[in-house]
């Protein structure tokens, strides 16, 4: 691959990789190294990248692999750092349920940093097909071939994940289902 | 599944991302290529020079036959794209090891090592404490000449390695790679794993015995090794199923500091306990939350997760099917890990859930006035 190609790759699928790697790590910096880490890993494998596969696809399933690496490599300090989960105050969002108020619009932005907390609560399992289908925008079919699963564990997973968000969602008093 | 349209309709708009990366990011992964791509254009021409030498070595000896086939700890850091330390392990401070054991079905070289301050481009945080860190380069292949599996293949990390220093007279459970402040960085080539760990410098300890253990685990396994409290002794288990290699460290006795490295186990140590007890406040911070709420006894429920190991909780109500996975993790007793709040402009539900020893979970409801809402 020469420098052309990988600036093209970067021009095309940058952005839906950047996102993908900013919802999974919740940390800018993290985002950073996961992103640069996907694309170096496709330069060493440029002959995976070939007119069959989609790049994004490629992308994609290679940065969910190394943040499942990471994820095993830096466990025993995730551990500690998991208790401050109770300090977050989006768990806390009883009066959104009034969608059709003044104020819509903030409340609007609230149950969506609601859902996003609710997706980020979930384990990587459920986790990563979720981010490939709606942050990075890749249909079921290219999330079984990436990450290498039968398409309907695909449609499992994502159906349970919504179940999930859906509940948390529920018990945490939102009454717009 | 009208709901789950809905929800699907929302989850496109919440979890989309507007996130890009910035433009001095792309530049540097390009930049980072272009030295990729001028390193490996270098080691092409060294190539016939390489055949040469190998062609000597491989009536002489099996182990080099070896080491001639794998890139050097300079070349390591060089495909991580840290070029600092692969200059520094071309300086009078780096030991070149080229040892290599076999233990189950992978042969182990450890190539190189080299200790001192701000060696590599990549800081670590922990460096702001501790300015001298230690880099080891390790290459992990498997004895049958299969290669390992590549990065993108999905049996990649299917068998994991944790590669750490150990200092005799210290139990390896407590001083290990996690404890001083370790990571590493890794990939595959020719079939090939290299890492290149590192962690706080080691060297102060050089006086009491230092090695580099390699155990086919994530994280430290207490079984791999056998530690001698009385002679300080670290040794393999024999019986250990899995690699369990141990390589001693000839660096030079008088680069020690006795006096150095017993304050440093003494700050490890007492950060260990504060670690602990940061964990063991994770309870306090619930009941900071639960100050002013009262439990409600009918309230509670022992509940056994069905068979999708979903936990149903009920009260007043107010309803939660949650994964047991999400709640406690493997052995975890005490509160969960979630909470769930819910609740009017008056009162606050919070739902706790429990679990003892007995592995007996119960669900319970706290109630209390709604402050926030008031506000």
């Amino acid at each position: 691959m020469d420098v052309e190609e990988l600036s093209h790759l970067i021009e095309n699928y940058g952005k839906d990789v950047y996102g993908f790697c900013c919802k999974l790590t919740r940390d800018k910096h993290q985002a950073d190294d996961l992103y640069q880490e996907a694309f170096l890993k496709a330069t060493e494998l440029c002959h995976r990248i070939d007119d069959t596969r989609n790049p994004k696809i490629f992308l994609i399933s290679i940065a969910a692999n190394t943040w499942k690496n990471q994820r095993r490599k830096f466990g025993w300090r995730q551990r500690i750092a998991k208790m401050v989960a109770f300090h977050d105050d989006l768990d806390n969002a009883p009066d959104m349920i009034d969608g059709a108020t003044p104020e819509h619009v903030a409340l609007n932005n609230e149950l969506h940093a609601m859902l996003d907390m609710a997706s980020a609560s979930l384990n990587d399992k459920f986790k990563i097909p979720l981010y490939m289908y709606y942050t990075a925008g890749l249909p079921v079919e290219d999330i079984a071939s990436a990450l290498k699963i039968p398409a309907g564990t695909v449609k499992s997973r994502l159906y349970k994940a919504r179940k999930m968000i859906k509940e948390y969602m529920e018990v945490n008093g939102y009454e717009g289902f | 599944m009208k709901d789950f349209e809905k929800l699907d309709q929302l989850l496109r708009q919440a979890i989309s991302s507007n996130d890009e990366p910035d433009n001095s990011l792309n530049q540097l992964i390009i930049r980072q290529m272009r030295e990729k791509n001028r390193m490996k254009r270098g080691n092409r021409k060294k190539t016939p020079a390489a055949i040469i030498f190998a062609i000597l070595v491989i009536v002489t000896s099996v182990s080099a036959f070896a080491a001639w086939q794998l890139l050097t700890p300079k070349q390591v850091a060089e495909n991580l794209g840290d070029k600092s330390l692969a200059i520094a392990f071309e300086g009078k401070d780096a030991l070149a090891i080229n040892q290599t054991q076999v233990s189950g079905d992978y042969k182990v070289s450890l190539l190189g090592i080299v200790s001192g301050k701000e060696l590599s481009d990549f800081k670590h945080s922990a460096e702001d404490i501790y300015p001298d860190r230690t880099y080891a380069v390790v290459a992990i292949a498997k004895a049958n000449g299969a290669p390992m599996p590549g990065m993108d293949d999905p049996e990649y990390d299917e068998v994991s390695f944790l590669v750490s220093p150990f200092i005799k007279g210290q139990n390896p459970k407590d001083i290990n790679i996690f404890t001083m402040n370790g990571g590493y960085s890794a990939f595959i080539k020719d079939g090939i794993m290299y890492r290149i760990v590192e962690c706080d410098g080691i060297e102060i300890f050089a006086d009491r015995g230092l090695y580099i253990g390699v155990i086919s685990n994530t994280f430290y396994d207490i079984n791999a090794y056998n530690f001698d409290s009385e002679t300080g002794e670290i040794s393999p288990n024999a019986d250990y199923k899995g690699v369990n290699l141990l390589f001693d460290l000839p660096i030079d006795p008088s680069k020690g500091d006795y006096e150095k490295a017993e304050k440093y186990i003494q700050t490890l140590f007492d950060e260990q306990s504060s670690g602990q007890k940061d964990i063991d406040e994770g309870p306090v911070d619930l009941e900071t939350l639960l100050i002013g709420a009262a439990l409600i006894p009918e309230s509670v429920q022992e509940i056994a997760p069905d068979k999708e190991g979903i936990i149903a909780y009920g009260f007043d109500g107010h309803e939660t099917r949650t994964p047991l996975e999400i709640l406690f993790d493997e052995g975890q007793v005490g509160f969960s890990n979630n909470i769930y709040m819910g609740g009017d402009e008056h009162t606050k539900n919070i739902i706790v859930f429990s679990k003892d020893a007995d592995g007996v979970i119960k669900g319970m409801t706290y109630r209390k006035d709604n402050d926030d809402a008031k506000r």
